[in-house]
């Protein structure tokens, strides 16, 4: 019943044309090669700030589902991956496409990204109350233990460098402590600056990390001759025969991207690559992956798209983000004056509702429009970057400024921008800063509430078995990721 | 070669130094038992170390490649900074600072024209009178689309600047 009311709310008038123009901008930004889902949501972030909270979210959900099956576009007719999540898409569809079998790759990818979408969408539903349930119950130091929990995921979102990545992290919690403090309202960092009082605000610095970094970046790319899509590609529409050959390895990989997506900083990359593995591993014909066939693009488009509602659970129930596309969002739900976590599910039902609702709808508008449109989309997602680069950055600042009018907050998009840019350039990963700034003030404020509670005994952290399984599991999650990256740097360097 | 390394970590350090002096001046009521200082000052704690063990680590790579270098003489090269691609990225800084202050004083529409005309040109110059218009007619078409969307639609008070205001209502 609650999901029927989410349902209506979606398919109100207005709030179903902002999903569709979402989708529709989210497929776009996500088939441009180097703009990410989370440069679309930051992006048009300040878009939704004049909106109810549902329907900014029902929005967002829409850009995030679209961007991230937007990436398999250019993957299939260009072979640029418009997303990295789209990277394993294009070692069959590009090959398809040679073939002459251009559309019939694009409608196994839609279809795909489609199942993988819903199959996610069901497990998110009928997963994320029980869990937010279970999380109602939590006290301070059970919150801060969940933070640090969620806080470790910067060692699995480092990249190639856990130090960097560690570097990065801390440098976005020291970020949130600037301004008043949480507890007793002392300023800190201000260094006599009024408009620091509040701190750093998200909106402004979040497009700054994000679009203006990547900006930058494009600058220093410089300009490439516009790629040239192929007018007709074929049918589109996927053939009854080929949806019921690949049924097995849709289901299959999205099951596999919605848990991957589940797991706190392995994102729809990871997840596809998996999915490609595990269809390769069990096909007949192992040997023809990679030379164009359809199974090697159906399952990494199921996969990845269904890392959306998988990344949701978490995000939603816990407060705590998998990735940077859903710091961002959880950074968009703060702005909107809600606190993710499992309070929101007893205080905002309306909007739980809708976020669950938009996503299944967002899958649904995703495969009318990519069965439709596709290569529409991918002839806008080629426009040149000396026509694109300067809208994205008069977007980005006006954006920061719509919010409160404010100068200040351009300026500080553009240091954010400028600072991130200099630290990605130097191996510095910015997911963790984005990340940090996002669970920086959960962390402060119940670490200290816990203190003062246990007269700053710090055994409070190991008194409930809650906080200790959340302790341990971010103590193994360090682990994790150091024997990880030790294995992969004794890989490279025995090649 | 691990210059940076050592001397983003360097400065990082020193960096987290002073901030842990700011925090000495922080207010820290006797009966407060977590108070302001506490969080900043773990996290410097750590920033610091993770900060050193960063400039080591580049100080031994800079050490290895000089080792390396002096060995072979024909291997010796300069890591180049100044290339098209930074000085583009200089450039642009320097044009979006300049366009803030525009924004604010000349107001938005003309700091949105120029901005867009001068970008474009960083990315790909181009000479002769027709591109050049080209360009300009997409940076009115900009300006435009902006004062529909953010004007209108999200009812932002754009800066009119030197335009009378009137033009904007």
């Amino acid at each position: 019943m609650d999901f029927l009311s989410g349902l209506g709310t979606v398919f109100q008038l207005n709030n179903l044309l902002l999903l569709v123009l979402g989708v529709v901008l989210g497929i776009i930004v996500g088939a441009i090669p180097g703009l990410t889902a989370t440069l679309a949501i930051s992006l048009l972030l300040p878009f939704t700030f004049s909106l109810e909270a549902s329907t900014a979210l029902i929005m967002l959900v829409g850009i995030y589902c679209g961007g991230v099956y937007g990436g398999s576009i250019t993957a299939i007719l260009l072979r640029t991956p418009g997303t990295p999540g789209a990277a394993a898409t294009a070692l069959d569809g590009y090959p398809l496409m040679k073939k002459g079998e251009g559309g019939r790759a694009l409608g196994i990818a839609t279809s795909a990204s489609f199942t993988g979408g819903m199959i996610s969408c069901v497990f998110m539903i009928f997963l994320a109350p029980v869990i937010s349930g279970f999380a109602i119950r939590f006290s301070s130091a059970e919150f801060f233990a969940l933070a640090l929990f969620g806080l470790t995921i910067i060692f699995s979102i480092s990249g190639k460098s856990l130090l960097r990545g560690v570097i990065s992290g801390l440098i976005g919690l020291l970020i949130c402590t600037v301004g008043l403090d949480v507890i007793v309202s002392y300023p800190r960092f201000t260094f006599g600056i009024q408009n620091l009082m509040i701190g750093f605000p998200l909106l402004p610095s979040i497009i700054g990390l994000f679009a203006v970094s990547e900006l930058l970046r494009l600058f220093e790319e410089g300009v490439k001759g516009k790629e040239e899509v192929q007018a007709n590609v074929g049918r589109v529409i996927p053939r009854w025969k080929d949806l019921w050959h690949l049924k097995w390895t849709m289901i299959k990989s999205g099951i596999i991207g919605t848990f991957i997506g589940a797991l706190p900083g392995a994102g729809a990359n990871i997840a596809s690559f998996v999915a490609y593995s595990e269809a390769k591993r069990a096909s007949k014909t192992p040997e023809a992956f990679g030379t164009g066939i359809v199974d090697g693009v159906a399952a990494p488009e199921a996969a990845n798209n269904a890392v959306t509602g998988g990344a949701l659970i978490p995000m939603l129930t816990l407060g705590v983000p998998g990735d940077a596309v859903t710091a961002v969002l959880l950074g968009a739900l703060t702005i909107q004056g809600l606190q993710p976590g499992p309070l929101l599910f007893r205080e905002r039902p309306d909007v739980i509702n809708s976020i669950f609702a938009s996503a299944v709808v967002s899958n649904c508008v995703m495969l009318v429009v990519g069965l439709l449109l596709a290569t529409f989309i991918a002839k806008i997602a080629t426009v040149k970057k000396t026509t694109l680069v300067p809208i994205i950055a008069v977007f980005s600042l006006l954006g920061s400024f719509a919010a409160e009018s404010s100068f200040f907050h351009m300026g500080i998009t553009v240091a954010f921008g400028i600072g991130g840019y200099l630290l990605e350039r130097n191996g510095f990963p910015l997911a963790p800063i984005a990340l940090a700034i996002v669970l920086g003030n959960l962390a402060e404020t119940h670490f200290r509430a816990a203190l003062i509670r246990s007269s700053g005994n710090p055994l409070i952290f190991f008194n409930s078995i809650i906080s200790v399984a959340f302790l341990l599991l971010a103590v193994g999650s360090v682990i994790f990721a150091i024997h990880s990256q030790r294995k992969t740097q004794r890989k490279e360097a025995r090649e | 070669m691990g210059k940076r390394d050592m001397a983003f970590g360097g400065g990082l350090f020193l960096l987290c130094l002073i901030l842990l002096y700011q925090t000495t001046t922080f207010y820290n009521p006797p009966t407060q038992i977590a108070g302001p200082s506490l969080w900043p000052r773990i996290l410097l704690c750590l920033l610091a170390v993770f900060s050193l063990v960063l400039a080591c680590k580049g100080f031994r790579q800079y050490r290895n490649w000089k080792q390396q270098q002096q060995g072979d003489e024909q291997a010796k090269e300069k890591e180049v900074f100044w290339t098209p691609g930074t000085k583009r990225v200089a450039v642009a800084i320097a044009s979006t600072v300049v366009f803030l202050i525009a924004f604010r004083y000349l107001g938005y529409a003309v700091s949105v024209l120029l901005y867009f005309v001068g970008i474009t040109y960083i990315l790909e110059p181009v000479k002769g009178v027709k591109p050049f218009l080209i360009r300009l007619a997409q940076a009115l078409f900009l300006v435009v689309f902006i004062y529909l969307v953010f004007g209108k639609a999200l009812s932002v008070r754009l800066p009119n600047g030197i335009l009378p205001r009137s033009w904007f209502v």
